[in-house]
């Protein structure tokens, strides 16, 4: 390992990195005066109990049931608050126990669930059926962003102290794991009408958050919930989460030691893999464009399907991922990485072959064309990348880079023929309902693919696995074949950490680690029980 | 000098208002929709109502702007878009920040920046003046952070003499938040040590060709009492109109260097607003970042009657 700690001059990080002539004069008076500051800071990394994890994503709210998912709830709901089911670090179609110990299905419109005895919340109030059925009802009731991942909810009742019945108004597959993302994570109910609890959370999770020692948007401290209900041993520490909005920047709090975990993008990946640095990665998104005009109505040419399998076999996929990612994507044809909704036979289908791209497009009859596409300027060099591909078939795509915001409102808008968004890989249930249903927030033109949707709403509504592999499969194959959308690769999620300090790092589903499987390295997970392995 | 002040602020009730009436415009003509970022693209257009009528969205223009100018009015900045955060509480929280790298900064350049411009002057065409003068174009010319992207990496990274990232505040330890901010101060202060360089240089040159400063070598002065108690004295008005300009820049050039350290100052928090089009926080800033730079001004004003007796007379 070889992160250099805050104040070691000539660890070996820094002899690595080290490639500068000997000091100036400058450089020496100015180290002197540094010095002369006082004593550096202590903070030697296995004295330190805390985990300094530094994201790019502030917090929005601490108040779970008004909360967004994806990063915002992974980071700083997770520490705090347990929801029923809590979801499996590997499989994100699975889940594991938390506040329920045990559910059953007892019929395909009633879960029962059993649920943890002797759990308090951190300002005492008990956790039980009561306090569980009034969470679901004011998520159900405050319309929170996330509530329509819930709204087959019919009815949730006690049935005992700790038995609770959630009643449905159709099979819903994804409830349980829907109960493991923020509009299910549970609350004290006595800070219900707490005005500042979407800044001071109540929940049971193994952390605490200490308001007194944070700086909102700028870090944030928690503390261990000495009172959790499953201990999760000494080598558990305090956590810090560090907002740095630039990548950089936090590759730079790694490697000089103010942060001990950080999310990075992958010019700092390969930055940092240079340096010999710990990475975890894990490919939670694909990276492509989405068709939305396939009636042609902007662009009469991609009406025609030739034309939209041109456009997968143009471009040269591995080249992208190695120029434009430093190897850390991988190439892809297809949205949903191995798992519900993969088609293994696709992968085969779409190899980089600018020959076939051309016969496709004379075939089609059509001698070039040109479309527009809006891209937002991190992705810019992605999209310039394909460019050069498309033209060199003879297709003229110009991209139109914008800022975030409007970015966004472009890709849904009937304004352009296709869209740039990178949606996550997994989940068919909920990316149908966002890109390829009628009426989904990325279909403006609202076209219709009935036996796409047939598919999906009888996956959508059933409880047999079998069944809803087989319709995702058809789904995804159709999707393919057809070009809905062009998938070019699957990129990883990158993280780089202090392997001195940490062990059980790994990236969760929403690009940032799993939070609480992290530990801190014991001076005996080292072979001579040093202080640094 | 009271009769400055006071028209001073005076003055800076029609420019606040003209100040929030062109921000609270600009950014209702950003394009994107704040909902969007609170509640996701998943969220039904119900949803998408029911918040709009939270936040007063649903209002036209006018509406929403004298909403915000009559809690202004009473102190009430408001709260962000996203959560239950005062945005003075935020602005605050940031200010120190900003405040410590712009005045760390001006420090730096004022440590710098006069006795080489005093110095250049002094020598007039010679060898100092040219190498000093060589420096100063050389130091406008390199943006700031630049000059933080090199100084990061052998003082941060290399050596780690100081936090490559973060901000400690003197009340926690005065050595440390002196090293948070060492690096952000000195790439700041470069640029505007430069042209006070070149300003000072100037206004000594001029000043030194005046018929008070040929008495007074007429009648004996020390070299040293002309150039510091004479001349010096004389040449401060144009530097520090200078130093006015110059903590104005350094104020907005603080807003970029904050990002390459990581510091959670009004830059970073701008920027986070803007990107999510969280209007209060942004109209919080700009009125309190106003309300700096109008203040500084003022101190600029104040000093000008200070070291020159006819300013304050008139």
């Amino acid at each position: 390992m070889s992160v250099a700690r805050f104040g070691q001059c000539g660890s070996r990080a820094v002899a690595g990195a080290w490639h500068a002539s000997p000091c100036t004069l400058v450089m020496l008076v100015c180290s002197a005066l540094l010095a002369a500051c006082g004593p550096v800071v202590d903070r030697d990394a296995l004295a330190d109990r805390t985990i300094r994890f530094a994201t790019y994503q502030p917090l929005i709210t601490f108040d779970p049931h008004l909360s967004p998912t994806g990063p915002t709830a992974s980071t700083y709901l997770s520490p705090v608050y347990d929801g029923l089911t809590a979801p499996h670090p590997d499989n994100p179609y699975d889940v594991l126990p938390a506040l329920a110990t045990e559910w059953r299905w007892l019929d395909d419109r009633t879960l029962e669930f059993r649920l943890r005895e002797g759990v308090r919340f951190v300002d005492g109030e008990p956790f039980n059926a009561d306090a569980a059925k009034r969470n679901l009802e004011r998520m159900l009731a405050l319309n929170g962003p996330r509530r329509n991942t819930m709204r087959s909810i019919r009815e949730v009742s006690a049935t005992g102290p700790y038995t609770l019945r959630i009643a449905l108004y159709d099979p819903d597959p994804t409830l349980l794991r829907n109960l493991s993302t923020a509009p299910g994570l549970m609350v004290s109910p006595a800070a219900f009408d707490h005005a500042a609890l979407d800044l001071n959370p109540v929940g049971t999770g193994p952390w605490i958050y200490d308001a007194a020692a944070s700086a909102p948007g700028d870090y944030y401290r928690f503390r261990v919930n000495p009172d959790y209900f499953d201990p999760p041993g000494e080598d558990f520490g305090e956590l810090e989460v560090i907002v740095l909005a630039d990548g950089r920047t936090r590759l730079f709090s790694v490697i000089s030691g103010q942060a001990d975990i950080a999310i990075i993008g992958p010019p700092e990946a390969d930055h940092a893999k240079r340096l010999g640095l710990e990475l975890a990665r894990r490919a939670n998104r694909w990276m492509g464009m989405t068709i939305l005009d396939r009636r042609g109505e902007l662009v009469p040419e991609l009406a025609d399907v030739r034309v939209r399998q041109a456009l997968a076999f143009a471009v040269d996929r591995q080249a992208i991922a190695d120029a434009v990612y430093f190897g850390y994507a991988s190439p892809a044809v297809q949205p949903m990485a191995p798992g519900l909704g993969y088609v293994p036979e696709l992968d085969d289908y779409y190899r980089y072959d600018p020959e076939r791209a051309r016969a496709l497009l004379r075939e089609a009859g059509v001698e070039g064309f040109s479309f527009e596409v809006p891209v937002g300027s991190a992705g810019s060099p992605d999209y310039e990348a394909i460019q050069h591909y498309l033209r060199q078939v003879g297709i003229d795509m110009r991209l139109v880079v914008m800022e975030s915001g409007a970015y966004t409102a472009a890709a849904m808008a009937r304004t352009f023929p296709v869209n740039t968004i990178g949606y996550p890989n997994y989940d068919p249930d909920s990316r149908h309902l966002a890109i390829w249903h009628t009426q989904s927030a990325f279909n403006p033109f609202r076209i219709e693919s009935a036996r796409i949707n047939e598919l999906a709403d009888e996956a959508r509504f059933s409880l047999d696995p079998e069944l809803r592999a087989r319709n995702y499969r058809e789904y995804f194959d159709i999707l393919g074949r057809e070009v809905y959308s062009v998938v070019y690769l699957h990129v990883d999620d990158l993280a780089v950490y202090d392997d001195r300090k940490l062990q059980g790092v790994r990236l969760g589903a929403y690009i940032d680690p799993a939070l609480r499987d992290i530990r801190l390295r014991r001076t005996t997970d080292c072979p001579d029980g040093s202080a640094a392995c | 000098m009271l009769r400055l002040i006071v028209s001073r602020i005076v003055g800076l009730v029609p420019l606040l208002l003209i100040v929030s009436i062109l921000t609270f415009g600009m950014l209702h003509l950003v394009p994107g929709d704040v909902r969007e970022r609170i509640l996701g693209f998943e969220a039904t257009p119900e949803q998408y109502e029911a918040l709009g009528r939270q936040l007063g969205l649903d209002q036209p223009f006018l509406v929403q702007y004298g909403r915000w100018l009559g809690r202004a009015l009473q102190g009430d900045l408001g709260t962000s878009y996203f959560n239950s955060q005062k945005v003075t509480d935020a602005v605050l929280g940031a200010l120190p920040v900003t405040l410590s790298l712009t005045f760390g900064g001006m420090l730096v350049a004022l440590a710098i920046g006069v006795p080489a411009g005093v110095w250049a002057g002094l020598n007039r065409g010679g060898r100092v003046d040219r190498i000093a003068m060589f420096m100063a174009t050389v130091g406008q010319a390199l943006p700031n952070f630049w000059i933080a992207m090199l100084l990061l990496i052998p003082f941060a990274i290399w050596w780690q003499l100081v936090p490559a990232t973060g901000f400690t505040s003197p009340a926690e330890s005065i050595g440390d938040w002196l090293r948070s901010i060492l690096l952000a101060c000195i790439a700041l202060g470069t640029s505007a040590s430069a042209a006070l360089a070149r300003q000072t240089r100037g206004a000594m040159i001029d000043v030194l060709q005046r018929d008070f400063i040929r008495t007074a070598r007429a009648k004996g002065l020390s070299r040293t009492s002309i150039t510091y108690k004479h001349a010096l004295k004389n040449a401060a008005v144009p530097v520090i109109t200078t130093i006015g300009f110059q903590v104005n820049a350094l104020l907005s050039g603080a807003l970029i260097v904050e990002q390459v350290f990581g510091l959670r100052g009004v830059g970073s928090l701008v920027i986070e607003s803007v990107r999510t089009q969280n209007i209060p926080m942004v109209q919080g800033v700009v009125i309190l970042g106003t309300l700096v730079i109008v203040s500084v001004n003022v101190l600029v004003d104040i000093a000008y009657g200070w070291v020159n007796p006819r300013v304050r007379a008139s």
